[in-house]
């Protein structure tokens, strides 16, 4: 103790070397008076100022720019759902959102109403190219691809849901509307490979109108697909399970 | 807005002013040199707070601002008389407080003598041990200023410490 007590003695005299008030003063002058004071000039960018005050606050920086990214984000999936095949956000929603949306759809009943919608698209989308003549060969080749995949996916998560239906006996009433949805589909298929068939024929925009619309009804189609999925099974005795 | 900034740096230099001299004295044992060096620093600061620059620790700021011009004045008194330096230590680029610099300094005896067994620690002690008892400094600030972890500083401190007690006699054997 006796020695900490000298440490602290000798701290405190080292702690007196001080600069005289003389050489504090004028040491503060020439501090002072040695860097031109900055004028304040207004700064062209209106902008800028703004930004400098925000990147002070780390907190509102990193705020602001993870709501930019996810403000960006939300931009790019609505406007790539809006996008017409052959435009370059297309593949984006091809490709990862329709792909991402069928993952976060979890059962197998959640998500067949999705894919069921999904075979359909390609027919619209090829109309749509019709009409405003953007309808090249490349093009023709991928759609005639896309409704042929997108109905094995589909024909897929049904085949998924069968099993575990066919578990339960009361389940069985299901399995004629099953078959008809698989029917359903097969014939999209079938008839978007006619479609392509008839690709040299003069009256193509004539066909799809006519014989597209009324022989394949993709939106009576998709109406009873939801409708089903919407009343779900009838059980014995009529009652419905939802 | 100036003015806020020209009061708030006159606080500043009120009170590490004479820390700052004071560290700079007792490394270049020149009064006019520390003085320079202490100008310097402030200078630095001044420089920053007008750029709006942000400082998150005025005192760290100005000892580190200090220990690199030391540095800088001894390399540049090294190419001038290479001789003279080489045969003094220079690990970090210091020399040890001049002797007779400190005797004919207004100092007690037992600061007198503390700072002398200060000099004669290891350069890698010295200067943990001269900030934490002289300017009463945490070890995250002598590590910021030396450029360590504070986490190597207080191992620098603790082995000082030691070293110190042992040759300056505040071990209790009354070597003193």
């Amino acid at each position: 103790m006796m020695n900490d007590y000298r440490l602290n003695i000798g701290a405190g005299d080292i702690q007196k070397i001080k600069m005289s008030p003389e050489e504090k003063k004028s040491t503060l002058e020439h501090v002072l008076s040695s860097l031109p004071s900055p004028e304040h000039v207004p700064s062209p960018d209106q902008f800028y100022p703004l930004f400098k005050k925000i990147r002070k606050n780390r907190f509102v920086y990193y705020g602001l720019m993870s709501c930019l990214v996810i403000v960006i984000c939300v931009e790019i999936i609505l406007a790539s759902n809006d996008s017409s095949f052959g435009s370059f956000l297309y593949p984006l929603k091809a490709n990862i959102i329709e792909q991402v949306r069928s993952v976060l759809h979890f059962s197998p009943g959640d998500k067949a109403p999705s894919e069921s919608k999904l075979p359909t698209k390609p027919l619209i989308e090829t109309e749509t190219l019709i009409n405003q003549n953007n309808l090249d060969e490349p093009k023709k080749d991928t759609l005639k691809i896309l409704p042929d995949a997108q109905t094995k996916s589909l024909a897929g998560s049904i085949n998924e849901s069968r099993p575990k239906l066919s578990n339960n006996e009361e389940n069985d009433d299901q399995t004629p509307s099953r078959q008809t949805k698989i029917n359903d589909t097969s014939r999209t298929s079938e008839k978007s490979r006619k479609f392509h068939q008839a690709d040299n024929a003069k009256d193509t925009k004539e066909y799809t109108k006519n014989s597209f619309r009324k022989l394949l009804d993709p939106e009576g189609w998709v109406k009873r697909g939801d409708d089903f999925l919407k009343t779900g099974p009838k059980l014995k005795g009529g009652e419905v399970k939802h | 807005m100036k003015e806020d900034r020209a009061y708030k740096f006159e606080k500043i230099y009120q009170n590490e002013s004479d820390a700052i001299f004071r560290f700079c004295l007792i490394r270049v044992s020149n009064r006019e040199q520390a003085l320079d060096i202490t100008q310097e620093a402030f200078l630095r600061l001044w420089q920053s707070m007008l750029e709006e620059k942000e400082i998150l620790n005025d005192r760290a700021f100005l000892f580190t601002i200090a220990h690199h011009l030391i540095i800088d004045w001894y390399r540049k008194k090294k190419s001038i008389s290479l001789e003279n330096v080489m045969q003094k230590e220079g690990e970090l680029g210091y020399d040890r407080a001049d002797e007779t610099f400190v005797s004919n300094l207004e100092l007690g005896a037992e600061g007198r003598h503390l700072l002398e067994k200060i000099s004669e620690l290891t350069p890698v002690c010295r200067y943990p041990v001269y900030l934490r008892y002289a300017e009463n400094m945490s070890p995250r600030e002598i590590g910021v200023i030396l450029g360590i972890s504070a986490n190597v500083a207080s191992v620098r401190l603790n082995r000082g410490m030691q070293e110190l007690r042992k040759i300056a006699g505040y071990d209790g054997n009354g070597k003193i």
